[in-house]
């Protein structure tokens, strides 16, 4: 993570967000879903892109948010201006920020009354840990419990409507243990055992003019004293077999994470705010949804990018459209497996639940340029070949998810 | 009555600021006999200088007022520094403040300009140290007015604390901002804001005309506003392609 390391949500925890997991899971709550905003450069355009947020919750008729955000500075003027709009509109909202010292608030409003803080350092700063500062399991409880007591501090008959339940969509998640990978002259998977083609890296490298170069490594369990270029990513090796995202069967391997690094011929680090270069276990916070297990292996892509490129949206943008050629060799062979070997099978559901309470979550992400953008809709679970970029798709408007098309990996960081 | 997961009188974690209270030094002379000088938040330095610690930096630099713009860069995170690459201009307008000096726009120049890198800012050490220090040098140069740009969100709060300790020290003072709420939440003074991206507050890149209605503008509004926290918007637009 070049951009503010420890409190960027990596593509692997957007793929296991905690709010979204709780909001699912909570039988008094109507979720209606994720409506993902991106972060203009423009004041003007803050509040015109920010205030429809409050616009969009009033059409659903949401009768509380949840706004998140994984960035700040001046990407609170677009958080503070969100939850304003809500605000107006009467609807309840709780806010979840990194705040500590150095973020605290350079705008506020009379509707920033109730914030949830995920920092987790003792100084309060943005620290160069990827996955330090974001939020978990209670940051995620709490928010909701708040929200819950600003609902029905507000509408209280609410807390005595019946629910009942439709459900809209399931979404199968298969999970596959993998004990060891090994680089190899093709890509197959052994029973718990994947090989990786390491061939062809000049030939991915090649498609790109902003890439000088791939390296393709393993990081074993427990190795952890060695030195890594700026984080740009951490992401699962997900793969659909059937059906439309948020829907169908997805396979997702356990057991092996990807890391994508970068740097630019000439040792510039492509980072904003803090980099994430160094000793690989100071510069990672292994455990937490954006970021690997101690237990796993870790298929590390490294991209040598040309002088210059590590500063722009097209190279940041090519070095993880490189990373996932190289990862989508290895899909074909999730896709093919065994769905008796599966260790999990969990079934995700989009579930209407009547005379709940309609919740919204309200995300803002990455969209200044620069560096900063995200990608929607990957071709591929937490992919990034055939996504489209907030700031191109939209100019940073709102684009809706359902909480299984986030589930399903349609979001990609690429910061 | 369901089981509420919540107890009663749940409150924020996070304490919310409010707006300083004010700090105001009236101009009280012509422009074309005043001593101007300009402080960017923007980490602007020498090229030769060392560069600003992007995660967060209080340290200044001094930026003589003959330096070249050609010998000045940009080491800043959280906003697109393209346009200051293309143009330093577009946040510390060196080369239109000698050009409004020679037409006698303005009576002359401070000898150093100021660059720190405001963005994660320490707000303690801005506002004890960094702020006092680099008032001194305005003040002991004999400043009538500085001008301040700021970049990202937390870089305007600082330039904001910076231009507080100016105004205190009894230097007339105006910020152009390009998050012109921030600057006002955090107590400038005078706010000048023309439809800017942020990293672009004194106009497009190699636009002159443009950066110099916008400095112009700026400084005839030191004189024009009356109040504490005065904002006024600017008929300049600028977008650019990211």
């Amino acid at each position: 993570m070049g951009i503010g390391p420890s409190s960027k949500e990596t593509t692997l925890h957007h793929f296991r967000d905690p709010l979204t997991e709780l909001l699912c899971q909570d039988k008094s709550l109507d979720f209606l879903g994720v409506l993902f905003q991106g972060t203009p450069e423009n004041y003007a355009h803050k509040q015109f892109v920010a205030g429809r947020s409050g616009v969009y919750a009033e059409m659903m008729r949401a009768d509380g948010a949840i706004v998140e955000i994984d960035s700040w500075g001046n990407s609170h003027v677009d958080f503070a201006a969100a939850i304003q709009a809500l605000g107006e509109r009467n609807i309840p909202v709780v806010g979840l920020s990194f705040v500590g010292n150095q973020a605290a608030f350079v705008v506020t409003n009379q509707y920033m009354d109730c914030i949830v803080d995920f920092n987790k350092t003792s100084l309060g700063i943005e620290t160069c840990m990827v996955g330090q500062n974001t939020v978990d399991e209670l940051d995620a409880r709490k928010a909701v419990a708040l929200l819950k007591h600003k609902i029905f501090k507000k509408f209280p008959r609410k807390a005595d409507a019946p629910v009942t339940e439709k459900i809209l969509r399931k979404l199968r998640l298969n999970t596959y243990r993998i004990q060891e990978v090994q680089l190899a002259g093709r890509t197959e998977i052994q029973g718990k055992r994947l090989l990786l083609d390491q061939g062809g890296l000049d030939e991915i490298a090649a498609h790109y003019p902003e890439i000088a170069a791939i390296k393709l490594s393993l990081i074993q369990p427990g190795a952890d004293n060695f030195f890594i270029n700026s984080i740009l990513d951490f992401s699962p090796l997900a793969a659909k077999v059937s059906g439309f995202p948020g829907e169908g069967v997805s396979n997702v391997l356990d057991g092996v994470k990807v890391m994508l690094t970068a740097v630019e011929i000439g040792g510039f680090q492509p980072a904003n705010i803090g980099s994430s270069e160094g000793m690989f276990r100071e510069r990672v916070c292994l455990g937490r949804r954006g970021t690997p297990d101690s237990g796993e292996i870790i298929i590390h892509c490294d991209v040598l990018l040309a002088e210059g490129e590590g500063r722009t949206r097209t190279g940041i943008f090519a070095a993880h459209h490189a990373c996932d050629e190289l990862l989508q060799r290895a899909r074909f062979a999730v896709k093919g497996m065994d769905a008796a070997l599966a260790v999990h099978k969990q079934d995700f559901y989009d579930i209407a639940r009547p005379g709940g309470l309609r919740v919204l979550v309200v995300k803002l992400v990455s969209g200044l340029g620069c560096m900063y953008d995200t990608a929607f809709f990957p071709d591929e679970p937490a992919g990034c070949l055939g996504s489209r970029s907030v700031m191109e798709l939209s100019n940073n408007i709102q684009i809706p998810l359902t909480p299984n098309e986030y589930r399903d990996g349609m979001l990609h960081s690429l910061c | 009555m369901r089981k509420l997961t919540v107890s009663h009188d749940l409150q924020s974690e996070i304490f919310a600021p409010t707006t300083p209270p004010p700090v105001w030094t009236p101009l009280t002379k012509a422009l074309n006999k005043c001593k101007v000088g300009f402080a960017t938040a923007g980490g602007i330095h020498l090229k030769t200088q060392k560069p600003f610690h992007t995660a967060g930096d209080f340290t200044y630099r001094e930026i003589p007022i003959d330096t070249p713009s050609s010998e000045l860069m940009v080491t800043h995170g959280g906003f697109d520094n393209s346009d200051i690459n293309k143009d330093v201009n577009a946040m510390l307008p060196i080369d239109r403040l000698r050009e409004l000096a020679k037409e006698g726009f303005i009576g002359s120049l401070t000898p150093v300009l100021i660059g720190f890198m405001g963005g994660g800012g320490n707000v303690e050490e801005f506002r004890n140290r960094t702020g006092p220090a680099i008032a001194k040098i305005f003040k002991d140069a004999g400043a009538d007015i500085v001008l301040l740009t700021g970049g990202c969100g937390t870089c305007h709060r600082s330039a904001t604390i910076v231009q507080r300790a100016i105004e205190s020290a009894g230097v007339s003072t105006i910020i152009i901002a390009a998050l012109p709420p921030i600057a006002k939440q955090q107590g400038a003074p005078r706010i000048a804001a023309a439809h800017v991206p942020i990293g672009s507050n004194a106009g497009e890149p190699n636009n002159k005309a443009m950066q110099t209605a916008i400095l112009k503008d700026s400084l005839n509004l030191v004189g024009e506003m009356k109040e504490f926290g005065s904002l006024k918007l600017l008929p300049y637009e600028y977008r650019h392609n990211v």
